[in-house]
C-alpha cells in the first residue's frame, strides 16, 4: 500500500493503473463490493472511535434512495484508492457535538484550540477507516498497491456541498445519546472502470 | 539525562497523545513535534533525538519518503513507525529500516496496549 502525499490523485490514477495492470474488466460486482464495505463499515468506524473519544457510540445505517447531500462547514474527507475502486469517506460532526466533545475532553485547553484537536481527532478516525478500508480494497482483488490520501478538512456548505448518489454510498449516523453527541459517516464507493 | 524522542504525524490529536504518554509514562523530553515528512527530516538532523516516532500517511512528503531520507543520512536511526496502515508498506518500512511498529488505534485507555508500547520503546532503545 502506498501513502499519496500530495493530495488525491483521484479518478484519473486508477483509471490509469487499472487499465495498465488489466485488471478492471474483471473486477468485482460494484454490488458485491459496496455490500462488504457496507457490511464492515460500521465495525471499522467504532475501531476508530475506540482508539479518540472515551464515550461509546452505537451505529445506525441510514438508507439513501435518491441524493445524499455531504454538507457542513467542517467536513473531513479521505480518498482511499486501488486499480480498480475508489472510496472517499466523509465525517460530518456538528459544531455543538464538537464543543461538547472539546469540554468534555479537554476542559483545561481554550475553547479554540480544543475545538481544532476534536476536529484532529475526528480526521484520525477517517484515517483509521481510509487505511482499512485500502487494506480491504487490496485484499478483494488480491492487488497489494492501493493508495490513501492525508484526511483533509474541508468546507463543504452551500453549493460546495457533495453530493452523492444513493446506490453508490453507505451511509451512518453515529450517537452517543448520554453526552448529546453526534455526527454522520458516509463513504461513496465507485468503481473507476465506470 | 531524560531520553529524547521527535514526535511526527499530521494529527495534532495523536501527538498530543503521543507527547503525553512519552513525557508522562515513558519519562521522555518531546524535542520537538512535526506534522509531515518534510518536518520529520528537518527535526531529526536537528534535534539527533534518541527515537523518532513517524506516521505513515501524512501530507507533502509521507511517512516512507521520511523514513528513507533519514536513514540514508542517520543508518542508526531508531525510527518507530505509528500507523493505521496495514499491508506491504509496513514490511517495505521495516526492510529499509524502521526499528518496529506500532499500529493504530492507540489505545492508551489499555493497560496491555501500555505494556506493549513500552516494551516495543525499550527494545529499540537497546538497539544498536
Amino acid at each position: 500500500m502506498k501513502t499519496v502525499g500530495k493530495g488525491a490523485p483521484g479518478l484519473r490514477l486508477g483509471l490509469r493503473n487499472g487499465i495498465r495492470y488489466g485488471i478492471i474488466a474483471g473486477s468485482m460486482k460494484e454490488s458485491v463490493v459496496r455490500d462488504l464495505i457496507g457490511n464492515n463499515l460500521v465495525r471499522l468506524i467504532n475501531g476508530g472511535l475506540q482508539g479518540v473519544y472515551p464515550d461509546p457510540f452505537a451505529g445506525r445505517l441510514v438508507k439513501s434512495e435518491g441524493i445524499y447531500a455531504v454538507q457542513s462547514p467542517v467536513v473531513i474527507s479521505q480518498l482511499a484508492l486501488s486499480p480498480a475502486w475508489q472510496v472517499l469517506s466523509f465525517l460530518i460532526m456538528e459544531t455543538d457535538s464538537m464543543i461538547r466533545l472539546g469540554k468534555r475532553m479537554l476542559p483545561d485547553r481554550p475553547r479554540e484550540e480544543a475545538l481544532k484537536l476534536v476536529i484532529s481527532a475526528n480526521a484520525e478516525i477517517v484515517n483509521f477507516v481510509s487505511s482499512r478500508l485500502a487494506w480491504l480494497l487490496s485484499k478483494l482483488e488480491n492487488f497489494p498497491e492501493t493508495e490513501i490520501s492525508p484526511p483533509k478538512v474541508g468546507n463543504f456548505s452551500g453549493t460546495q456541498a457533495f453530493r452523492i448518489r444513493g446506490d453508490e454510498g453507505v451511509f451512518y449516523e453515529f450517537a452517543c445519546s448520554p453526552q448529546h453527541l453526534a455526527f454522520k459517516f458516509a463513504a461513496c464507493i465507485q468503481s473507476v472502470a465506470a | 539525562m531524560d531520553k529524547t524522542v521527535v514526535i511526527v504525524d499530521d494529527s495534532k490529536f495523536q501527538t498530543m497523545q503521543l507527547g503525553r504518554f512519552f513525557s508522562d509514562v515513558l519519562g521522555f523530553k518531546v524535542a520537538a513535534t512535526g506534522e509531515n515528512g518534510e518536518e520529520a527530516v528537518e527535526m531529526y538532523k536537528a534535534h539527533k533525538p534518541d527515537l523518532i516516532t513517524m506516521d505513515l500517511t501524512m501530507p507533502k512528503l509521507d511517512g516512507r519518503g521520511a523514513l528513507a531520507q533519514i536513514l540514508a543520512e542517520f543508518p542508526q536511526a531508531r525510527v518507530l513507525v505509528i500507523s493505521a496502515v496495514k499491508g506491504p508498506l509496513l514490511l517495505e518500512c521495516l526492510a529499509i529500516g524502521a526499528k518496529s511498529y506500532v499500529e493504530k488505534p492507540l489505545r492508551f485507555d489499555r493497560e496491555d496496549f501500555i505494556r506493549d508500547f513500552k516494551a516495543t520503546v525499550t527494545e529499540i532503545l537497546q538497539s544498536a
